[in-house]
């Protein structure tokens, strides 16, 4: 799932002129930018592989800046939103945060702010990406084990000695060691350390 | 009845009527009225048959008697209407003439008569009074009267405005409430013609209604109009004509009944203004909502321009910019420029929506009133607010809301700049004064001040330091007292606070 291809930048906004003058403004600084009139317009074409971030006007005519922000949501989207808010739209503006967005900014600004957020939130992403890429090859892992592998895993991650596990599985020490050997292979970890680092991970 | 003679007496059928004693007496008798024969003292000779129903007396009981005994209270003799000083004085116009007297039945009774007295010239004067009952016709007079009486109290005394007025428009009669409706006396308005108290614009009309209503069959007609006062203030009118004609049905004059508006049409001027007040009240209130929308509409071409100016600007540092896309950026950025003036001007617009109207006012009311708008403000905030306002003249050419539109936000934004002050200290002061040239109301605060800073942008549009501002009160203020030629400026407090001033040119006299 991971894709190598650059982050997009998705801006939403009905105002024709500032949506394009955004859309200037994010190419200057060579990133890609593809801009939409309308959340419904966005949604149409967005599938939720794509990397990158979205600027969104809270102020909307039709599908608002928090319906959009709701239907990502319901997708499982994890695509970071910057919200362009105007004078007075503070409240929604919170609410925009309680329900995830990432950033919000309040016009008029300054073009650094807004690319700095920008930044942030590609950043962000990429991290949450990596993270989640992270988590699935670690799932990927777990579930190359056979179920006596497992057993042994969980003890192990408990900080249970090899004595100890024999007995509670009813097997011999040497036979555990045996499994602990597997899981370390098939879980690529070097220590026990980055066992149990990984174990987080995937319960995170 | 026969007619009873004294037969010492020569009869008077002897001499001249050559009529015989019976035929005389059957002609008395068959007269209606009643007939009394009298010598020159008063005494009865005769008394015919319908004297006898009218007294009640019989011949017998009256003849040799003074006629007097059949007047009411005939008095002395000599009293002008006794019928026998009227035989002694003989005066020659009233024997033939009639004249009206009160008799006296038999029983006591009174009962007016007329009384016609016919001198019979002979040897031996006598007198004949030919009597005739007119009570009949003295109770309809009286009745008459009566009724003409009460229609002068009713119409006297009615609340509604009533006259009358001639077909040449002058006013025959009218009654007190008309005269006080127009501030006239009763004398003076009876020289004068409806011309002279009908508001000009209206004259046309009342004359074109009048002259159809008396060509016309339509004895009545209805319409609303102004009349002016004696003091030149206008009265307006719903007038209830009637047209009255004579038996030929030609026109003789016209009853007028007045509806004096002036007092509906006060209360309805009241509601409107007070409407007019909520309404601006509520003015005040909206464009804090509107800020929003506004600032938006004015924060869109604004940020399109920035954006392409930054993205123009990174890319010449960038070195990726060719002439080209640079005069496409300009297009784009001028095109947005205009569309930011575009909403300034319509902004403009809403704010001058109402058109100036300019009036002769005291400062000190519209302090007063503005005061009564802020109160609810204040009481919230607990703020105590001392107002002290000059005994001076204080008289302006000024728009009564657009002024108090200042003085309510001047209140406004120092109780905002006072929401962080003890309750004990939150203390602001009001004030006029009045110099030479100009009025000046002070608003002092005991608030957060105002930095050198935020002093820079103050007068500025859309500069507002509150969550919830819109930052057009300083700026429209601004704009409203130099449009009224006076000055708006503030200068900070000794101690704590600003004190925000603004000045209006005191109205002279030559505009008063
Ligand atoms: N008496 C005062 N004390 C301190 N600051 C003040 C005072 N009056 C005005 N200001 C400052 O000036 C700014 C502009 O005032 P102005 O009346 O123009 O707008 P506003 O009160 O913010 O909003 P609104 O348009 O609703 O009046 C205020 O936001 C405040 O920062
Ligand atoms: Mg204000």
């Amino acid at each position: 799932m991971s894709d190598a291809s650059a982050p997009t930048i998705f801006v939403v906004d009905d105002d024709d002129a500032v949506r394009d003058s955004l859309r200037d403004l994010i190419d200057s600084v060579g990133l890609d930018v593809a801009t939409y009139p309308s959340a419904h317009a966005f949604l149409d074409v967005y599938d939720n592989a794509q990397r990158g971030c979205l600027v969104l006007d809270i102020r909307m005519p039709g599908m608002s800046g928090l319906e959009l922000q709701e239907r990502l949501n319901e997708r499982g989207s994890s695509l970071p939103i910057v919200f362009i808010t105007g004078h007075g739209d503070v409240p929604m503006a919170v609410e925009a945060m309680k329900r995830g967005a990432v950033d919000f900014i309040q016009k008029p600004f300054r073009d650094q702010e807004l690319l700095d957020r920008i930044n942030l939130a590609i950043e962000q992403n990429r991290r949450r990406r990596e993270a989640e890429e992270t988590k699935q090859d670690i799932a990927e892992r777990v579930s190359s084990l056979t179920r006596r592998e497992r057993e042994v895993m969980d003890m192990v991650i408990q900080g249970k000695a090899n004595k100890v596990i024999a007995i509670d599985l009813g097997l011999s020490q040497r036979t555990v060691e045996v499994h602990r050997s597997h899981v370390m292979d098939k879980m690529r970890a070097r220590t026990l350390a980055e066992l149990v680092r990984m174990n987080t991970t995937l319960e995170g | 009845m026969a007619l009873q003679t004294v037969s010492t007496r020569p009869s008077i059928t002897d001499e001249r009527a050559r009529l015989t004693e019976a035929e005389f007496s059957a002609l008395l008798d068959a007269a209606v009225d009643g007939i009394v024969i009298m010598d020159a003292d008063g005494q009865i000779e005769g008394f015919n048959a319908s004297a006898e129903r009218l007294f009640g007396f019989s011949p017998e009981e009256v003849m040799g008697r003074s006629v007097n005994l059949l007047m009411s209270d005939p008095g002395p003799s000599e009293d002008e209407g006794s019928l026998v000083s009227y035989l002694r004085t003989r005066q020659p116009d009233l024997v033939g003439n009639s004249r009206e007297l009160v008799a006296r039945r038999r029983d006591g009774t009174t009962f007016p008569v007329e009384l016609a007295v016919g001198e019979v010239r002979a040897q031996v004067p006598r007198f004949v009074g030919i009597i005739r009952d007119i009570s009949e016709r003295k109770a309809i007079e009286r009745r008459l009267t009566q009724r003409e009486e009460e229609l002068r109290l009713t119409i006297e005394n009615a609340p509604i405005p009533i006259a009358t007025v001639g077909l040449d428009g002058v006013v025959l009669s009218a009654n007190p409430s008309f005269c006080k409706m127009l501030g006239y006396a009763q004398r003076e308005i009876g020289r004068m013609s409806f011309r002279d108290f009908t508001y000009p614009d209206d004259l046309p009309l009342t004359v074109t209604l009048m002259e159809e209503a008396l060509r016309g069959e339509g004895d009545t007609y209805s319409y609303q109009k102004r009349y002016v006062h004696k003091d030149g203030r206008v009265v307006h009118v719903v007038l209830h004509n009637g047209v009255v004609r004579d038996e030929q049905g030609r026109p003789v004059m016209i009853v007028v009944q007045v509806e004096d508006l002036t007092e509906r049409m006060q209360a309805e001027e009241e509601a409107r203004e007070h409407r007019e007040r909520l309404a601006h009240v509520d003015r005040l209130n909206v464009m804090g909502e509107m800020a929003a929308s506004i600032a938006h509409e004015i924060n869109q071409p604004l940020s399109a321009i920035a954006n392409y100016t930054n993205a123009a600007f990174r890319r010449v540092s960038a070195g990726r910019l060719d002439g080209e896309k640079l005069s496409a950026s300009l297009t784009k950025i001028d095109e947005q420029a205009q569309r930011a003036g575009e909403v300034v001007r319509r902004l403009r617009n809403l704010v001058k929506k109402r058109e100036s109207q300019r009036e002769l006012l005291d400062v000190n009311d519209l302090v007063r009133e503005s005061l009564r708008l802020a109160e609810v403000d204040a009481r919230i905030h607990d703020v105590v607010v001392e107002v002290s306002l000059t005994e001076s003249p204080s008289c302006v050419l000024a728009d009564p809301v657009q002024i108090e539109q200042v003085i309510l936000n001047l209140l406004r934004n120092a109780i905002d700049a006072m929401g962080m002050v003890p309750k004990e200290e939150s203390r602001l002061m009001v004030r006029t004064d009045a110099s030479e040239n100009f009025v000046e109301v002070s608003v002092c605060d005991r608030g957060t001040g105002i930095t050198k800073l935020d002093e820079q942008h103050l007068f500025e549009p859309f500069f507002t330091t509150k969550v919830a501002g819109m930052g057009m009160g300083l700026s429209i203020s601004h704009s409203i007292i130099s449009a009224h030629g006076g000055r708006f400026w503030f200068t900070r407090n000794p101690e704590r606070g600003v004190t925000f001033r603004f000045s209006l040119p005191k109205a002279t006299e030559s505009l008063v």
